[in-house]
């Protein structure tokens, strides 16, 4: 009730000073129209102050607009102080409304907070498993490509000491350990390409 | 028997200890922290829980022991901390955030070409995202490019893809020169040896990561963007604007000082200058008697951009246009939430400020004389070694007699030693004592 009679008077201070500053009614002399702005200016500011002093008493939007209201009425007048104090009137009015209406909607709020730091958190864990991932298999393909060059050259070794053994013996453990290197090259080969297949489409997903 | 008996004693024993534990634990003061970001108005999560206001805040009932801070504001990096606080302590956390963006300025410059664009520079900030840029000059002025970070990496695979290209190739024809009895084979006269296979494949992962390189340089490329702000609208002209002001204040212009400091307040409000400039907007309203803007500013310091230097000046100052205004209660209230954060007010001082508070109060309205005296009788037993305590006898002594407790007044006075008072209190006193021994 005593906001709406707050809000009442308000307005009424509002449409007085919009009467007084409308061409063609008859003009208050300059001293008047002054006194009537900065009467109703102050009123408006007590009652702002009034409602943001008192503990749960938020600011309305009908309050805004009727601060709006006034600072352009006043805007429309040459009285530079009046203007400045209604601006800052207005400023502060925006500024005590819009913690008001933070606090309404805390919920709501809140609720964006915790969504954008858990969205940020599993963002970042999925990037830090991913750059863990993509290390892991570039270095596979990197060991990969070594391991088969390596043992692709003792095979070879292994080759040129197969054709000079001097017994069948020799001969024989040369020529298998050829084999088993050339398979651990081919493996080697293989792991390598699959690892760096891996590693390139991992990096492709990196941001 | 006996063992019930036994048992009953150390259930008593338990519960006692428990209860002991429990009310030691009820009484522990909370801790107060003073929490605050530049710029202003970052989001806060505290131990995983999201605050409903921005930054600055003041948290009044902490807990004692450790707590998990996270702190957050679009294009500014969010920053993590852990405070342990004690029971009772008061703590000051200021918390700069870095800016995802960075602003050269170009003062000199007349136009400037950013990304391929042409840009007015002169009274123009640019703000470019977080990155390297390379500034060069030509003909047509100074180029700002951003350079993408793997570009080296990009040069250094255009060497080596053609060398790898290269070393396939003759291990191809080694190959086919010299065929090898394990080699792989691809049906026919075609086949290749594990190192030439190994050759192809490091040849071709060499080309995906170009690929990949390349795609992503293109995307950052296209992603790249950038907004240009007049000079005046960045966060550091505040600062100009606000020690401009501040000048003004010092030669006592207080309009024209009033006039930035709103300036500050109309453009800046996420510079650390802010609450500071609402403030001092705040004190000139309260000095030239414009209570209702100082009222209204005073409580917004208070209540949304607490600072440690600011809250208790703010909630003095509310208490001061409350007085004024005769609101009596809600003027004690502004004194006893204050936290003693600034230096300049002590607890003493401020309970004395409220004890006169109640003078004034009891002048228009003597049934808080009750809680007058309860007011000086509580300054006298808390600060009884206080150079005041004399004073607050005298002040008790004087309200008692107006209770009629007139016995208890002449023995209040009785413990002054008035050798040790100032001469005009002295004085005082002396004559209540001499009233009161005439009423007996």
């Amino acid at each position: 009730m005593r906001r709406i009679v707050r809000l009442a008077g308000l307005l009424l201070c509002a449409a007085l000073c919009a009467l007084y500053g409308e061409e063609g009614t008859v003009p208050p002399s300059g001293d008047v129209l002054y006194e009537e702005l900065a009467a109703g200016l102050e009123y408006a500011e007590f009652l702002v102050a009034e409602t943001a002093l008192r503990q749960g008493g938020g600011l309305t939007e009908e309050q805004l607009q009727a601060v709006t209201l006034l600072n352009r009425q006043i805007g429309s007048s040459m009285y530079s102080d009046l203007i400045n104090r209604s601006d800052l009137l207005l400023l502060l009015t925006h500024e005590q409304m819009h913690f008001d209406q933070e606090g309404a909607e805390n919920q709501f709020r809140r609720d964006r907070i915790l969504g954008e730091s858990r969205n940020e958190q599993r963002i970042d864990s999925r990037s830090g498993s991913r750059d863990k991932a993509l290390r892991s298999a570039f270095s596979t393909s990197l060991f990969s490509f070594a391991a088969a060059f390596t043992l692709w050259g003792l095979g070879e070794i292994q080759d040129r000491r197969y054709f000079s053994s001097a017994t069948i013996d020799e001969a024989t453990t040369h020529r298998r350990l050829f084999q088993v290197f050339s398979i651990g090259s081919v493996v080697g080969a293989a792991a390598g390409i699959l690892s760096a297949g891996v590693s390139v489409a991992l990096y492709a997903r990196t941001r | 028997m006996n063992s019930i008996r036994s048992k009953s004693v150390a259930a008593a024993l338990l519960l006692l200890i428990a209860t002991a534990v429990y009310a030691q634990q009820s009484t522990t003061p909370p801790a107060v922290l003073f929490l605050n970001t530049n710029p202003l108005h970052a989001d806060v999560l505290l131990d995983g829980r999201a605050l409903a206001e921005p930054t600055p805040m003041l948290l009044r009932e902490l807990a004692a022991g450790t707590h998990e801070l996270e702190l957050r504001k679009t294009g500014y990096t969010t920053e993590r901390r852990e405070i342990e606080l004690a029971a009772g302590e008061m703590r000051i956390l200021d918390v700069a955030l870095s800016s995802l963006t960075f602003a050269p300025e170009l003062p000199e410059e007349e136009s400037i070409h950013i990304g391929g664009n042409e840009e007015k520079a002169g009274e123009m900030l640019f703000q470019l995202p977080e990155g390297s840029y390379s500034f060069t000059r030509d003909e047509e002025g100074l180029r700002i490019e951003p350079v993408f970070p793997q570009d080296g990496w990009i040069r250094g695979l255009n060497l080596a893809i053609p060398l790898s290209v290269a070393f396939s190739a003759v291990l191809t024809l080694h190959d086919i020169f010299y065929p090898k009895r394990a080699a792989v084979s691809f049906g026919g006269d075609v086949s290749l040896s594990p190192v030439t296979l190994s050759a192809y494949g490091l040849t071709l992962t060499l080309c995906s990561f170009d690929l990949a390189l390349g795609v992503k340089r293109r995307k950052a490329e296209r992603a790249f963007s950038y907004s240009a702000i007049p000079r005046q609208q960045a966060l550091h002209y505040a600062r100009e604007l606000y020690e401009r002001a501040e000048n003004l204040l010092g030669l006592g212009q207080l309009e024209e000082a009033l006039r930035i400091y709103t300036r500050v307040l109309k453009g800046y409000k996420d510079s650390p200058l802010y609450p500071y400039a609402l403030f001092k907007s705040a004190r000139i309203h309260y000095l030239t008697g414009e209570d209702s803007l100082a009222a209204i500013e005073f409580n917004l310091v208070a209540e949304h951009y607490p600072l440690p230097d600011l809250y208790d000046k703010a909630k003095r100052g509310l208490a001061d246009i409350l007085l004024r205004r005769g609101e009596f209660p809600q003027s004690i209230a502004q004194l006893q939430s204050m936290v003693y954060a600034d230096t300049l007010y002590t607890e003493e001082g401020i309970e004395l400020l409220q004890a006169e508070v109640l003078e004034v109060w009891f002048g228009e309205d003597p049934s808080v004389l009750d809680q007058l005296i309860t007011a000086y009788l509580s300054l006298l037993q808390r600060y009884l070694a206080s150079q005041s305590a004399d004073l607050y006898r005298y002040k008790a002594a004087h309200y008692l007699h107006f209770a009629d407790r007139n016995p208890e007044a002449a023995r209040l006075l009785e413990e002054v030693d008035l050798q040790a008072v100032d001469v005009d209190l002295a004085e005082r006193i002396r004559d209540l004592r001499r009233f009161l021994e005439n009423l007996r």
